[in-house]
């Protein structure tokens, strides 16, 4: 009863977004003169010799960057945990990347990894560089490293938190009980802590994967107009002053959406199937 | 609870229908003959005119308050009242006035330009034409001026009246080169004395399309773009030779071409820095305001194309249910006159490039111009509009952009 105006406001701005993306995608625009229905443009999109490159770049940009976070953030978050030291201030330092806004973290980006940034300035202070033209591009480069490095920044210290705080909320008796029967430490974790974090590390993989397929102001700013994601090519088409363009606009946003749905099912499929391994395998 | 919302509601729909009524009567007075412009300031005096547009820039709104709005008032008794709104929000409402059929609105000037003058003036949203209404229009305007004919290649027909102008400019630093390059060729001859030190932001940045525009005309010519027909085909068959030449120059650009700057901000940042020789502004000030804040040097210095720039004009329509008409005109001809367009074009107010013809302006006017310091490093109006060069259509642009990553950005 309380999620009633959840799902409300969900229902109305997210489902009515997508059915009018929907609509629009198919060429019906009556406000506009254009009241005819066909697939068009979604002929026209999937043919564009831009499609097939942006959505080959956007898997890149969104795969490598949650791959990386998780990996990392899965790492680190060990690590700190074995020290079993992790006081309140470090916490706390954990979630500034958080909560600093992508834009911010955009422009602080820029300026240490540009090739007039901070590191080159430095590297050029050292004479590892003669100029700032030998500096390594990372900013607009078209492997988005810039593009990566923002999302690491944002993505690890958040993969870091959930891993935490589930695995603090494990029962300390499996860990005993394992050491107790001869476990050695790397058993302990491939048996037992990472299939009871399953679930957990999948989530936030998907939360990064899917932040990173759809998100439109970090590769806008930071990438390489030769490699474009998918909302970028979104975004050209709508802002053209052709309003035949938009329906093609809308058309690779109701893509974008079809992709990001089917990821969910996966994961929500893959999840059901963890969940009962990780009971299976913490119970046995 | 419902009585009270109910009663409400009844009162102000009597208030609406009253002011409906009491506009309609002010409304009446078009009986006036508008090409009589005495008697249009007769019948404008003691009223107020609506002046709708883009009210994002304190300047711009500190110069129409107080220098037009003070000015107009004084030498007319006409007061102005700027309302800020978007131009999609006032042809919007302009729209569903129409199909409401209100006959007498609300806006009696309105601030537009290029796209939206196409669109507002095939569907009949614009009273006019208006410019022979308008005596400053046939004093200060220069007839042969294209920018007086064609909005973004939209016929204008005496539809709007011209407000004011920009134009794209070249920047590079004295200090660093010896001489500026005055054609593409000479562009690409810099380029390969210093590989690597030149290059632009790619489209559909705003600067880097009308940048990548004024390269094809230097190799097709404007016209040849102008006049080819609205197909991707047919304008890339045009266009080819000078994709060939940005495809040309491609090897020697930063990064050899392989990725370019995303927009200006980028760009202009890169040139502060020194990782490029040539920065590109749609603002012909821009090196002045930029010396004045200590960002660039004071060797920096504006340059043109001896073929000429693109520029672009803004300018000033009627809505066609403009309740104050004669107001709008007494605006319009007090906003094109020498004295408010040299006080726009000073840098403390707005700092906008005049439209009139600066051969027309008598001396003393002449040396008003003059006058005005909008510090250094620039061009002078009268430089610029001997270097300008119109826009193409609006609907050739994103295509022109489309072909340019086909063509230019994923060649090789």
């Amino acid at each position: 009863m309380l999620l009633g105006p959840f799902f409300l406001i969900m229902g109305i701005i997210f489902v009515g977004g997508l059915i009018q993306a929907l609509v629009q995608s198919l060429g019906y625009l009556p406000a506009f003169g254009m009241d005819s229905v066909s697939l068009e443009y979604y002929r026209r999109v999937l043919t564009d010799f831009r499609f097939i490159s942006s959505l080959r770049h956007t898997f890149y940009i969104a795969l490598t960057s949650s791959a990386l976070s998780v990996a990392l953030g899965v790492f680190v978050a060990f690590l700190v945990h074995k020290t079993k030291r992790s006081n309140k201030f470090s916490f706390t330092l954990l979630r500034v990347p958080i909560v600093i806004p992508h834009i911010v973290v955009i422009i602080m980006i820029f300026h240490i990894f540009f090739q007039t940034g901070i590191l080159s300035r430095f590297a050029f202070a050292i004479g590892l560089i003669e100029s700032a033209h030998d500096f390594p591009l990372l900013i607009f480069d078209r492997g988005g490293v810039g593009v990566i490095i923002v999302y690491l920044y944002k993505q690890i210290p958040f993969v870091m938190l959930m891993v935490i705080s589930i695995s603090r909320n494990i029962d300390s008796k499996y860990f005993q009980v394992a050491e107790n029967l001869g476990a050695s430490p790397f058993q302990i974790m491939t048996r037992i802590t990472l299939p009871l974090l399953a679930p957990t590390i999948l989530s936030a993989f998907l939360f990064c994967f899917a932040f990173g397929f759809g998100a439109f102001e970090v590769p806008f700013l930071l990438g390489s107009p030769a490699r474009q994601t998918l909302p970028i090519l979104a975004f050209i088409e709508y802002t053209s002053p052709v309003l035949d363009d938009r329906p093609a606009a809308m058309a690779i946003n109701v893509i974008i959406s079809v992709i990001s749905l089917i990821m969910i099912w996966v994961y929500a499929k893959v999840l059901s199937i963890l969940t009962k391994r990780g009971m299976e395998g913490a119970i046995v | 609870m419902k009585k009270t919302i109910v009663i409400i509601l009844t009162i102000l729909m009597t208030l609406t229908l009253l002011a409906g009524c009491a506009r309609n009567q002010s409304g009446a007075a078009d009986e006036i003959d508008f090409s009589d412009f005495d008697a249009v300031l007769e019948a404008a005096r003691g009223t107020t005119v609506n002046f709708y547009g883009w009210g994002g820039s304190a300047a711009t709104n500190a110069w129409l308050d107080n220098v037009v709005g003070s000015t107009l008032y004084e030498q007319y008794g006409i007061r102005l009242n700027r309302v800020p709104m978007d131009i999609d929000a006032i042809l919007n409402k302009l729209m569903g006035e129409m199909h409401a059929g209100v006959d007498s609105g609300d806006i009696d000037v309105v601030w537009i330009n290029g796209e939206n003058f196409y669109t507002a003036k095939n569907a009949g949203l614009l009273f006019g034409p208006i410019t022979h209404y308008v005596p400053n229009f046939a004093v200060y305007l220069n007839p042969d001026d294209a920018d007086l004919h064609y909005d973004f290649g939209t016929p204008i027909e005496g539809m709007q009246v011209p407000y004011g102008r920009a134009q794209l400019v070249f920047m590079g630093d004295t200090a660093v080169l010896d001489s500026f390059p005055t054609s593409a060729q000479e562009l690409l001859e810099l380029a390969r004395r210093y590989p690597g030190r030149i290059t632009y932001s790619a489209p559909p940045d705003f600067t880097g399309s009308a940048f990548v525009r004024n390269m094809l005309y230097e190799i097709v010519g404007f016209e040849a773009i102008f006049n080819a027909p609205r197909d991707e085909e047919a304008i890339y068959e045009i266009i080819r030779p000078g994709l060939d030449f940005l495809v040309e120059l491609k090897p020697y650009l930063w990064q050899e071409g392989r990725t370019y700057p995303v927009d200006a901000p980028a760009l202009q940042q890169m040139f502060i820095d020194g990782l490029v020789l040539m920065n590109v502004s749609y603002s012909p000030l821009h090196v002045a305001q930029m010396i004045f804040s200590g960002e660039y040097p004071e060797t920096v210095q504006t340059f043109v194309f001896e073929n000429g720039n693109i520029g672009n004009t803004h300018y000033m329509a009627i809505p066609y249910n403009a309740p104050n008409r004669a107001g709008a005109i007494a605006l319009i001809n007090h906003i094109i006159s020498a004295e408010m367009q040299i006080t726009k074009y000073d840098a403390r107010n707005w700092g906008d490039l005049p439209v009139f013809d600066v051969q027309r302006l008598t001396p003393q006017q002449r040396e008003l111009l003059d006058a005005i310091d909008n510090g250094i490093g620039i061009l002078s109006p009268e430089v610029l509009f001997e270097h300008r060069l119109p826009e193409v259509q609006a609907y050739k642009i994103p295509i022109i952009e489309r072909l340019w990553v086909q063509h230019v950005l994923h060649a090789g």
